[in-house]
């Protein structure tokens, strides 16, 4: 297996629309959640969505945003941003050694609850005339492809919360196998329709708004912790062999080590220990580093009562008395869970803070829970702290749980 | 009275010069719609408008169409075939003045 460099990294999300100002503010404590200032809001419960501020016209002529949903065009602004950032890694390639592999949970949900208004709330048949291409999962990681110019493998992958760590994970896997020179890797998401808001909400996953603060209505591993707030965005890497990197200068951002999965089979929402654990041995397996090479974890820290204890337990029975000693970064209370790009958006986060020697915070821990008893990293950043292997954690709903293994460059 | 391709021309022309690098000194009779950047997935783009501006129901199988006259002759087709009326939508009707 060759070692894989991260060279380029491209973030659109809550935080920012760059690796530098999504650290900042993460740092910072700063969180992307707000109160929904949208007409629907009068019909949701917790009116709450980390939103990205995203200008679309900025980015794409009319013509083009005919043809991309919301998600397509975060991926395609990150994944543009993560190749200028890599001082030529697409120059000197054989493009079919080339290919893009981006998570995603909810397609083009925005697309098809436009077309549903027009088809059911106007009972019109006027539903637009590229519904269908703009709402396919495929479509981020196709336009991906077609702007680069990359003709090899164009994969998108749908494990609901854990996507983009598994098209991460899947990319690492054929870069480091010696099938791909490089790959744009990552996650979009683009889940704040009406409809998608109102069936989150009826699934009784979300947080409460705080009447105080709304932009501290997540709080993972706090025992006031109500629930999960929906985030948008994307997220995308380039990856390459670090010899290549090497060999033309790139600045390396950070090393992908391993990827492990695993499959609760037990519950289509309730997490488990045991599948946690599961893919946590595996990402160390493949890695080949033993647990106490783990310096310090990204948590899937959503927020809920469920994951947040279940996590806290999984951690423990991998790490053992040590777990109480490594710091553990909650990052959705900031920038909320942006489902099938929140492993990528998560990914770039543990490696900018490995590469600024910060442990990042969970903020709004306010209350202590005897379930949740590590190092979370409590509400302020943690500077000092020269973590070289993290964890990045991804468990999803279906149980598919996904976990990344990151080095730092230095 | 205004000659019925002229029409449709002049309507269907002002409809496609919304798209701003379709600009009308390009948009001629005998233009070749690929060389105008409409490929068959802009077609359907434009049918889809067409469907609103005539007010005509474009059928799924479509006849092969090279040139803005084609377009203008089957509009006209479907127009007469569905007894579509033809009074000029609020679009139309606000890129009329824009016609030569």
């Amino acid at each position: 297996m060759r070692r894989v460099a991260v060279t380029g990294i491209g973030v659109v999300s809550p935080l920012g629309h760059s690796a530098a100002e999504v650290f900042g503010n993460a740092q910072a404590g700063r969180s992307g959640i707000h109160r929904l200032d949208i007409p629907f809001a009068a019909r949701l419960q917790a009116p709450l969505a980390a939103t990205a501020r995203f200008d679309e016209a900025a980015h794409f002529d009319a013509s083009r945003l005919r043809l991309l949903d919301r998600f397509s065009q975060f991926a395609l602004v990150a994944a543009k941003q993560a190749v200028d950032g890599s001082n030529g890694a697409l120059a000197d390639l054989d493009r079919g050694r080339a290919g893009v592999f981006v998570g995603n949970g909810m397609g083009g949900t925005m697309s098809m609850d436009a077309g549903y208004q027009t088809l059911y709330g106007e009972a019109s048949d006027r539903i637009k005339p590229f519904t269908i291409l703009m709402g396919m999962q495929s479509a981020a990681a196709a336009w991906v492809g077609i702007e680069h110019g990359l003709r090899g493998p164009n994969m998108t992958y749908s494990t609901a919360c854990s996507s983009s760590a598994v098209a991460i994970g899947e990319a690492w896997l054929r870069v480091a196998g010696g099938q791909l020179e490089v790959a744009l890797a990552g996650g979009a998401e683009a889940p704040l329709s009406n409809g998608s808001l109102k069936a989150w909400e009826v699934l009784h996953t979300l947080a409460s708004i705080d009447a105080d603060d709304p932009s501290a209505s997540c709080r993972p591993f706090s025992k006031d912790r109500t629930g999960m707030v929906l985030g948008e965005g994307a997220a995308m890497l380039v990856i390459e062999p670090w010899e290549r990197a090497l060999a033309r200068g790139a600045t390396i951002q950070g090393e992908i080590l391993g990827y492990g999965q695993s499959n609760d089979a037990s519950h289509i929402t309730r997490p488990s220990v045991q599948g946690q654990v599961a893919a946590m041995h595996a990402a160390l397996r493949s890695a080949a580093i033993a647990p106490q090479s783990v310096d310090a974890i990204n948590a899937h820290g959503t927020g809920t009562p469920a994951n947040d204890s279940t996590e806290t337990a999984a951690i423990k029975a991998v790490f053992g008395e040590r777990a109480h000693r490594i710091p553990i970064s909650a990052t959705k209370a900031l920038h909320g869970h942006l489902l099938g790009a929140a492993g990528a958006l998560e990914c770039v986060l543990s490696l900018l803070a490995m590469r600024h020697e910060v442990a990042l915070p969970t903020m709004h821990l306010r209350t202590p829970d005897p379930d949740c008893d590590l190092d979370y990293v409590a509400n302020a950043a943690r500077a000092g702290v020269a973590a070289r292997t993290m964890l990045s954690n991804s468990f999803a709903f279906g149980g598919t749980n996904a976990v990344l293994v990151l080095r730092a460059a230095h | 009275m205004n000659n019925p391709i002229t029409h449709t021309f002049e309507r269907l022309s002002a409809m496609l010069a919304r798209d701003p690098r379709l600009t009308l000194d390009r948009l001629t009779p005998d233009a070749p719609l690929d060389g105008l950047g409409i490929d068959s997935l802009g077609m359907v783009d434009v049918m889809w408008n067409v469907e609103e501006e005539f007010r005509i129901k474009v059928p799924l199988k479509m006849p092969e169409l090279r040139t803005v006259a084609d377009v203008v002759r089957y509009i006209d087709r479907l127009v007469t075939e569905q007894g579509a009326p033809s009074p000029p939508s609020g679009a139309a009707a606000a890129a009329a003045p824009r016609t030569k």
